[in-house]
């Protein structure tokens, strides 16, 4: 299973139009050799849930800089669940404050990752993940 | 521990910058031979003369200081009221305000996607009542207000709200904001919105076109709606890009102005860009100085205006909040105080520095006052704005300068033979620069080969780091009630029948493409519509669903 191409979905929901940085993090998965199926800024949650499922990603990556992030991913995770996603890393990006990370983490998001973070650990962080969970994917 | 080898090396740093921060080649040392090809006269000029390189008035800040307008927007139009007042006291001279995104995208503050978003990130504003309350007992002919909405509902109810307790439109100050137009389709691929549908511009952009032209007709000292480099910028494109895509947008705007019957004269000066001032000290002043002297000469060269006042750019400058750090936080105060001086010997109209916090929330007042003082210490301690233009003949600054203005109206060129700005925006070439620019921006700080301080340069642990204070209102003492207070409003208190009857005349009127869509907003919000229902009936008139985020009908 490992040699496939991990597969990843990234993009942004609701009403928040700072792109650049979900777009900079799009391009170095990527460049990892990464299949990464980028959304764009303004999606719907059912829009997300959808390109999870038709793509069968292992990662989703989303990123928020303006706020509601909490009552977003909340709303996202109870999607993944009732769907049956709990195979897919989520990750979250931007404007987030640090007493929230954790509350994050309750709700299931693997990773938080704050504004002037390296790509490139973003990407060495993905991989290993990734792979840890193939593995146990592939021991069950 | 720090090495003896290191002490050395630290010791014996030096600077090894070759280029600015667009790539241009720099060298040690610039003497007279550097700038022996520039006509000072002809190519520079005096300040408040064409080309303007100087300054866009003879006195610049001896005339008048320039506004210290600083990005605010919190909560409720009641609670943004107090802010406003507060700093207002505290030194600030005009009003930028931001608007939460609910507000941002005209949906209504109950809707599902509005959840999370009601007064965060910015002030929410859903209807004339609304805007009413957040300017109460403001001196609007003193003041200048902006704003950047995506549409011109916030500067008709502002208009409006002026017109009610009797002040001269004619004599209102402020500048309408619509930068997103120029971004939208350059970041949401594949969806129907904003700028363009079914491959031309949308009905929602002609609105904007419409009140532009209002404002040339009635509103006499307000700067008509005009996107903004600042955002481009801060999409990542360069300071030569920066100031051709401003002018190749207005160019575009300015013809349409010119074929709705308006003199060019009477248009150009309407255009009043924001642009950003990023961290490269020298670059961005001479970009100033060299876009005042494109922007000039395109106006003349391209549209045959010969009246001075409406050849002279006026601009404001955001000092770029992309540049503003979460790590070592305090460390943003410098970074604010350099840009801000880089702007005022630039000769900005008015300048905006964000917060410190910027990086992690919501500003506290606090850093919301520490922004206000940055500004102050230039206008009243640095003894800057003392004398016009004081690095004019700076043989590096001047020659910076040339070389920026051939840059740009290279730039400038190109767009127009692709048709313009619209159509380089519709094919894709506009995002395809923006992406250029931002892997190779995004890989110099990546690489470390551009420093940016506590990010790539002298980190610390993130637990040995400022934590600023969070700005955390209670929601149940503004947000809460204002929902309240709104939901019944609308629900139960307006007039239904008049809502209904004039929004039925807007989408009579958006039908005739050829009608001027401002009399019915007007009309529309009078009548107590919301900016969402007037928003969804200019969405439906293109056959798009009424609610941007497909969950609502239309209501009548």
């Amino acid at each position: 299973m490992s040699n496939e191409k991990t597969k990843v979905v990234t993009g942004k929901i609701g009403t928040d139009g700072h792109y650049r940085g979900i777009e900079a993090v799009t391009r170095a998965l990527r460049d990892a050799g990464m299949e990464v199926v980028y959304l764009g800024a303004g999606r719907r949650v059912e829009e997300v849930i959808k390109a999870v499922i038709q793509e069968d990603a292992d990662v989703l990556g989303l990123s928020f800089l303006c706020g509601g992030h909490m009552q977003t991913m909340k709303k996202v995770m109870t999607r993944i669940k009732e769907k049956d996603l709990d195979h897919v890393l989520v990750i979250a990006g931007g404007i987030i404050y640090d007493d929230e990370i954790p509350e994050m983490k309750v709700l299931g998001v693997a990773e938080v990752f704050l504004p002037g973070t390296p790509l490139a650990d973003m990407v060495d962080y993905v991989s290993v993940e990734v792979e840890k969970r193939k593995k146990i994917g592939s021991k069950e | 521990m720090v090495s003896n080898k290191e002490i050395t090396d630290m010791y014996r740093e030096k600077s090894t910058e070759d280029t600015t921060a667009s790539g241009i080649p720099v060298k040690e040392v610039y003497t007279p031979e550097d700038i022996a090809h520039i006509n000072t006269e002809k190519d520079v000029g005096l300040p408040g003369q064409y080309p303007f390189v100087r300054g866009h008035h003879p006195l610049m800040y001896r005339g008048k200081l320039w506004n210290i307008r600083n990005i605010t927007g919190l909560s409720t139009p009641k609670a943004y009221n107090e802010r406003l007042r507060y700093l207002i006291e505290q030194g600030m001279t005009a009003i930028e305000c931001e608007l939460d995104n609910p507000t941002f995208y005209g949906l209504e503050p109950d809707q599902e996607a509005a959840d999370g978003h009601l007064g965060v990130c910015g002030t929410c504003l859903h209807s004339l009542k609304d805007v009413e309350e957040m300017l109460k007992g403001l001196p609007l002919e003193a003041l200048s207000f902006s704003s950047a909405p995506a549409t011109p509902d916030l500067s008709q109810a502002y208009v409006l709200t002026a017109m009610k307790h009797g002040f001269d439109i004619g004599k209102l100050r402020g500048l309408a904001l619509i930068p997103h137009f120029y971004l939208f389709n350059t970041c949401v691929p594949d969806q129907e919105h904003i700028t363009f549908v079914h491959g031309r511009t949308s009905t929602i952009f002609r609105w904007s076109n419409d009140f532009l032209e209002y404002a040339c007709r009635n509103l006499f000292k307000w700067n008509g709606w005009y996107s903004s480099g600042y955002d481009l910028r801060e999409a990542f494109c360069d300071a030569v890009q920066e100031i051709a895509y401003s002018i190749a947008i207005r160019n575009d705007t300015l013809r349409e102005m010119i074929k709705r019957g308006i003199d060019a004269n009477v248009a150009a000066p309407k255009f009043m860009p924001v642009l950003s001032v990023e961290q490269d000290f020298f670059e961005e002043i001479a970009k100033f100085r060299a876009a005042r002297k494109v922007w000039a000469e395109t106006l003349q060269r391209d549209f045959g205006i010969t009246d001075p006042n409406a050849l002279c750019l006026r601009f404001h400058a955001n000092v770029a909040g992309s540049s503003f750090t979460r790590q070592q936080p305090l460390v943003n105060l410098m970074r604010g105080s350099l840009s801000c001086l880089a702007g005022v010997l630039g000769g900005a109209l008015g300048i905006q520095v964000p917060s410190y916090d910027e990086a992690w929330a919501t500003p506290s007042e606090d850093a919301a006052t520490l922004a206000v003082r940055t500004q102050q210490i230039v206008r009243y301690e640095s003894g800057v704005p003392r004398v016009v233009d004081p690095l004019a003949g700076s043989y590096y600054v001047e020659s910076l300068t040339h070389e920026m203005a051939q840059r740009i109206e290279a730039e400038v060129d190109k767009i127009e033979k692709l048709g313009g700005w619209l159509e380089a925006m519709r094919t894709g070439w506009v995002k395809n620069e923006l992406e250029k620019s931002q892997i190779a921006r995004q890989g110099k700080i990546e690489s470390g080969e551009r420093p940016v301080i506590g990010v790539n340069r002298f980190t610390i642990p993130p637990e040995e780091d400022f934590k600023p204070k969070r700005y955390t209102p209670d929601t149940s003492k503004d947000v809460d009630p204002y929902l309240a207070e709104y939901l019944e409003w609308r629900d139960t208190k307006r007039d239904r029948e008049k809502v209904k009857r004039t929004l039925g005349n807007l989408h009579t009127t958006a039908e005739k493409t050829k009608d001027n869509l401002v009399p019915s907003v007007f009309e529309a919000l009078e009548a107590d519509a919301t900016f969402a229902e007037i928003r969804g009936v200019l969405r439906m008139v293109d056959g798009l669903e009424y609610d941007w985020a497909g969950e609502r009908e239309y209501p009548f």
